[in-house]
């Protein structure tokens, strides 16, 4: 893991394009623009521009996938498998990832500035889908004026949208990796996603989404991060973490007061997500992910994969019950019915969902193989 | 996982001279990948295989291989009707809970099947079962009774006459033992055995085969 600003790609900077002055139509019908997007490149293109690989971050991530920011404690998210020698090496491909449509890294989203009004969007921010969000991602890639990823991958929401893609775009993907994801958001995660938008929708201090001159509904915004984070880990990760560990204590306080580490972590992990994140983001995301259902509009999900042209990577993880295994091996399942090709692996790992993010060791030699015959596929 | 033994290459020749150049190919218990990287270099066959054991999965990745990870007994719903030229099954039937099941799957998404088993009725398990009174360990069932993975014991004989009863005809077959061809006595002599069978609609002059085979294969 990296420890200095030394290791890895070192100091990089988010760089940022203003993009559809004309407006990009959305899957609502509303058309909406001029959208500012923030992203972020590693790596060398190649001058026949063919070793292009774009990472979509999750929920919560940004445009800084690796590499530190000046003054930063943290590299980016992805740090551990992009890089030079990493999973995705930025001495062969050049890596592209963009903060998504909605969020508040840079990218317009709900806490933008309105430039009709001078104001925060706020709720006046159109709803957005996964499919709004990689139209988007593909006039970021006619800007930079790259045809065809070589490789386009993800993780969690990170991954719907690699699908996404390949769905959307065939002619582009040449490759897709995908982790820990699904096709289509199942009910158990579209009422997950609802507690976590009531818990900011009843503080008081959330006012409809109108909150931008006052601190905002923080609470709220800590309690849906709360719950969120349960569903990343897992039963036995959370046993082997804390267990039933006391908090600077030898005894039950018999109180309400904080008694379990773990208790203690959540409320940590609330606390510090408020001072990173937009509350509205976090509602206008999740409810692009409730709306994530590849095979809408198409007969069937193997239809839908039918005109894909990308080989595909796809790894679940075997503790992961948020986005359980069983998804991706539909996802896999259709792609193969279609005439796809599909390679699915299913890793053991105790970190539950957040396994994407940790497990880079395990997912390293699937990953870099995969390139590489991605890589060899083009040459053909 | 496949049993080492000293007719893998020669099992491994076998199936290669078998498979169809350019073919499309299914390996089912790929392992780790070796056979199909075979098949891709010398036959160049659009191969995939299914794979149980994680490891072996990660390995044929890394020799540039498409995969699926999971276990074929819940069925190969993955797979559209005869969209392989070749299903390969090298080794897996006696591993299998239902192999019949299985081979029925096998026929139904492939053309033709490769099925290579090993003979329990060698004359080594022969006489160590009715002389010396052991369950049979031989350099080709090389497993302990408590550790075999093997659920099924068939033989060379068990096999003509399962085939039979179902009408699955017989292509071509071959019998190895010490890493040799057997001849002679297959049954007694041969440690493994090695079947092409095939299910095609446009070959029905074959006995009365391969419409069996269909409607079996659709049942």
């Amino acid at each position: 893991m990296a420890t200095t600003e030394h290791e890895g790609l070192g100091l990089v900077q988010t760089k940022s394009v203003v993009l559809c002055e004309q407006g990009l139509t959305l899957d609502s019908g509303i058309t909406f623009g001029p959208i500012t997007v923030a992203y972020e490149t590693y790596g060398t293109l190649t001058p026949d521009k063919d070793n292009a690989i774009m990472v979509c971050h999750a929920l919560s991530g940004g445009a800084n996938a690796a590499g530190w920011h000046e003054g930063s404690k943290h590299p980016g998210w992805w740090d551990d498998m992009i890089g030079p020698g990493k999973s995705f090496d930025t001495d062969k491909y050049f890596v592209i990832c963009s903060n998504v449509l909605g969020s508040c890294y840079g990218t317009t989203g709900p806490s933008s500035l309105d430039p009709t009004t001078g104001k925060p969007y706020g709720p006046t921010f159109p709803v957005v889908t996964i499919a709004d969000m990689v139209r988007l991602q593909a006039l970021l890639l006619d800007y930079l004026s790259i045809e065809k990823l070589l490789c386009i991958a993800g993780g969690s929401m990170g991954g719907m949208q690699a699908l996404q893609w390949a769905v959307s775009y065939p002619d582009r993907v040449r490759s897709a990796i995908v982790l820990a994801s699904t096709h289509r958001h199942s009910p158990q995660q579209i009422a997950f996603n609802e507690v976590a938008r009531q818990a900011i929708m009843a503080d008081p201090a959330w006012n409809t989404g109108n909150y931008y001159d006052t601190e905002g509904p923080r609470m709220g915004l800590a309690v849906a991060r709360m719950v969120g984070h349960i569903t990343y880990l897992s039963d036995l990760g959370m046993e082997r973490k804390f267990g039933r560990k006391l908090r600077n204590r030898e005894k039950y306080g018999y109180d309400f007061s904080l008694d379990f580490e773990v208790a203690s972590y959540l409320r940590y992990k609330g606390k510090s997500f408020v001072e990173r994140f937009d509350a509205n983001s976090l509602l206008f995301i999740t409810k692009a992910l409730d709306y994530f259902d590849l095979a809408n509009g198409h007969p069937s999900l193997t239809e839908a994969f039918r005109n894909c042209q990308a080989l595909f990577l796809l790894i679940a993880f075997s503790s992961d019950w948020l986005y359980p295994p069983h998804q991706m091996k539909d996802v896999a399942q259709a792609i193969r019915r279609s005439g796809g090709d599909a390679t699915y692996c299913e890793m053991s790992s105790i970190y539950g969902h957040d396994s994407f993010l940790l497990e880079h060791e395990a997912q390293d030699p699937l990953v870099k193989s995969f390139l590489q015959r991605a890589y060899k596929i083009r040459e053909v | 996982m496949r049993p080492r033994g000293g007719n893998r290459a020669e099992i491994d020749n076998w199936i290669v001279q078998h498979a169809p150049q350019g073919g499309k190919v299914l390996d089912i218990g790929c392992g780790t990948g070796d056979l199909l990287a075979r098949l891709v270099r010398e036959r160049s066959i659009r191969g995939t295989g299914i794979e149980i054991a994680e490891d072996c999965v990660v390995r044929a990745v890394q020799q540039g291989l498409s995969v699926h990870h999971g276990n074929v007994e819940e069925g190969l719903d993955h797979y559209a009707d005869q969209s392989f030229d070749l299903v390969v099954m090298s080794l897996t039937i006696q591993e299998l809970n239902k192999p019949i099941h299985v081979l029925r799957e096998a026929f139904r998404v492939g053309k033709q099947l490769i099925v290579v088993f090993p003979n329990f009725a060698h004359w080594q398990t022969r006489i160590q079962l009715s002389v010396m009174g052991h369950a049979p360990r031989t350099p080709s069932l090389p497993y302990t009774w408590y550790e075999s993975p093997n659920r099924h014991v068939l033989t060379i004989d068990d096999w003509n006459e399962f085939c039979k009863q179902r009408n699955w005809h017989c292509l071509d077959r071959a019998f190895v033992a010490h890493g040799k061809r057997v001849h002679w006595w297959p049954n007694l002599r041969a440690e493994v055995a090695m079947y092409v069978l095939e299910y095609t609609p446009s070959n029905r002059n074959h006995a009365n085969g391969t419409q069996a085979i269909a409607e079996q294969a659709k049942s």
